[in-house]
């Protein structure tokens, strides 16, 4: 949006102005601008008073204001000032200051959701693709998602840190966003219901104005089915008060709950409740996918050994001992209903236990038997440079030098 | 001392040992803090006279702190300064207000008292030009040091030097809260509590830098009165905001910045 200050700008300032000592807004200059930026940016020494968190308001690149909890930034998008929404912008201000307050670390987040993204993936099984027809152990037909897309190489944190490279990325990225935005729907109905009165107001004047976006989709029914973006929106309207979601009310309605829980505390609970909806948007997601055709690693389960070697680098640190207990939360006693793709068919998967070779020592991880199959097969692959000399009919000597590969 | 005044209870202890076995002392603290309420305490616990000499007003330091000459019955007669008066004045415990505001020639005066000689030469008394201070006589003094006052300088070394300096912080919320309780009682104190957020709130973006100046202990105990008349609104539009800049050509100021808090405790509901 090319931001013209001399345009007519409807101003709602209301609230603020009530305090603003007499002064009325009724034009944004950019010097206005900054005013108001700088003057709301002191609702972290309110907010906040003990963080040095940074609030940026940018012009462009950012659509929705968000908050990192694990950099304490804030940010605001500029473009919400310049709609003339002053109390608005004061609203995102207070809501992403009181993430940076009351939420959990995204890492944690990050961690937690993509463990549990791994059982999930693990849960959805899928015709082979013919390009991987070579890799299917045992010619399997069926492959869960999480054998056939993840063959590690990627930290799920830097996921949402920078631009996915390859499809396989971009996948893991949609899905991580879908299972972050529900947990962030739940987490801003939370923080909101404990913001003290006086800043919320300008919350519920922000949401006033959300829910006539929404309002409009929901009285149609195009929300009614439930897939896990609608129930985003459902479960942020039910207990913002602004509807009566009766399926939302049933599965996870307890507001008490929410308000009383920790990150920690609810979020193993609205995995589990909305786990069949996160597979569904999963199947969705690896449908409208472009997955690169993935390579055998000569490595084990990258993923299970980043847990592993994490566990280990953790191991005296109560925090991220915490962190590792919530992760694995999030995943016990989770089941799935079978995949849709595939009705039929569902693996038991006969655990076994592999040993891990960590520099100086070893240990041992569980892992399904087919893939410790996987790793056996792999693991002693040796390549040896041969070379041999031939004769040729004219009695000319030449040599061919070439790779074999053994396998022990 | 008396029960009204609120301060460390071991520093207020030591004080006032100090003080009853004859040592001087120096209160620091900001403006309003509560430095010369705290000396007149400490009067009351030693059961002595105070008598206050403003520092601050001894420019002209020989007529100040000595005396002057008057016209008497067609003849010059001295009339001693309260000063001096006082230090001869048994029992007496002379608050020097405001030291850091006197002049060179103010402490040339007080020099001599506050050592070892315990006496002043002034030329103008008939008995033997020197003044002895009693000897149950005590002194403590105030100043405001730091760069928030004007008018102020750092206190001469020599002068530091006779006195044993102790520092007067504001109180914080909680204490203020005591304070009142115990003043007023607990309906003024309940009542006054978001303007005890605001100080403590002021107190906070000063240290920061975020504000150039923050609420006093004085300025809050001052609009006491006012809580169960006014609205919090009117007293903070009224009387605290007009203690910080309010440049109205800009939304950025100390008073917008302390609106905004203000707004946060509902007091512009």
């Amino acid at each position: 949006m090319n931001f013209n200050p001399n345009e007519d700008t409807e101003i709602d300032a209301e609230f603020m102005e009530k305090w603003l000592g007499g002064v009325e807004i009724d034009s944004l200059s950019p010097k206005t601008l900054f005013d108001l930026q700088t003057l709301m940016s002191h609702y972290k020494d309110i907010i906040v008073p003990m963080d040095n968190v940074k609030i940026s308001f940018p012009v462009e690149g950012f659509d929705t204001a968000c908050a990192s909890v694990d950099e304490k930034k804030v940010f605001i998008p500029t473009q919400v000032l310049q709609e003339g929404r002053v109390d608005d912008t004061i609203g995102l201000v207070i809501h992403e200051l009181n993430h940076i307050k009351h939420s959990e670390r995204e890492s944690v987040l990050i961690k937690a959701c993509s463990n549990f993204l791994m059982v999930c993936l693990d849960s959805i099984f899928v015709k082979v693709p013919d390009s991987m027809l070579k890799i299917a152990p045992n010619d399997e037909e069926y492959l869960s998602l999480k054998e056939i897309v993840y063959r590690g190489g990627f930290d799920f944190n830097n996921l949402l840190k920078s631009e996915p490279k390859t499809g396989t990325e971009q996948f893991f990225l949609q899905c991580l966003k879908g299972v972050m935005l529900l947990l962030n729907s739940v987490e801003d109905v939370r923080i909101d219901s404990i913001c003290p009165p006086n800043l919320k107001k300008y919350i519920d004047k922000l949401d006033i104005y959300g829910f006539g976006e929404f309002k409009e989709h929901y009285e149609s029914g195009m929300l009614d089915e439930d897939t896990l973006m609608n129930l985003v929106f459902r479960l942020l309207f039910h207990h913002k008060g602004f509807v009566h979601d009766v399926s939302v009310d049933n599965r996870f309605g307890d507001i008490e709950f929410i308000k009383n829980s920790t990150p920690k505390q609810y979020i193993p609970t609205l995995l589990k409740e909305f786990r069949n909806e996160i597979k569904q948007y999963c199947e969705e997601v690896f449908n409208s996918s472009d997955i690169d055709t993935p390579t055998m690693g000569n490595k084990t389960n990258d993923y299970l050994q980043m847990m592993e070697e994490s566990s280990n680098e953790e191991s005296f640190d109560k925090t991220l001992a915490e962190d590792k207990s919530f992760s694995e939360d999030c995943v016990r006693d989770v089941e799935f209903e079978d995949s849709e793709l595939n009705p039929n068919r569902k693996r038991d998967i006969e655990k076994t236990q592999y040993e891990i070779k960590i520099e100086e020592g070893s240990t041992l991880l569980e892992v399904p038997s087919y893939l410790k199959a996987s790793i056996d097969a792999f693991k002693d692959v040796d390549v040896v440079d041969c070379s041999e000399q031939f004769t040729t009919r004219h009695g000319d000597i030449i040599v061919a030098n070439y790779k074999t590969l053994l396998i022990g | 001392m008396s029960n009204n005044f609120v301060i460390d209870k071991t520093k207020k202890e030591i004080l006032s040992t100090l003080v009853r076995g004859g040592k001087s002392c120096l209160i620091t603290g900001a403006t309003g803090a509560g430095k010369t309420t705290f000396c007149y305490s400490l009067a009351d616990e030693l059961n002595m006279n105070p008598v206050v000499i403003n520092c601050g007003s001894t420019q002209d330091a020989r007529t100040s702190l000595l005396g002057y000459f008057t016209l008497e019955d067609g003849n010059t007669k001295f009339q001693e300064s309260d000063f001096l008066k006082a230090i001869q004045e048994p029992n007496t415990l002379v608050i020097l207000d405001e030291l850091s505001r006197a002049s060179d020639d103010a402490y040339n005066i007080i020099f001599p008292i506050l050592d070892f000689r315990r006496n002043i030469r002034v030329d103008e008394v008939a008995k033997g030009h020197e003044v002895e201070v009693d000897g149950s006589v005590r002194f403590v003094a105030t100043a405001n040091v730091g760069i928030e006052y004007s008018a102020t300088r750092t206190i001469d070394r020599a002068l530091q030097d006779r006195f044993m300096v102790f520092n007067l912080p504001y109180l914080n919320k909680r204490q203020m809260k005591s304070y009142i309780k115990k003043q007023y009682d607990s309906e003024t104190a309940e009542a006054v509590t978001p303007l005890l957020e605001v100080y403590a709130y002021t107190h906070k973006m000063f240290g920061d830098g975020k504000i150039g100046s923050r609420l006093s202990t004085r300025a809050v105990l001052d609009v006491l009165p006012l809580v169960t008349t006014f609205t919090m609104k009117d007293i903070m539009e009224t009387v605290i905001l007009s203690q910080f800049s309010q440049d109205s050509s800009s939304i950025i100021n100390d008073a917008n910045i302390i609106r905004e808090y203000a707004d946060s405790l509902g007091i512009y509901n």
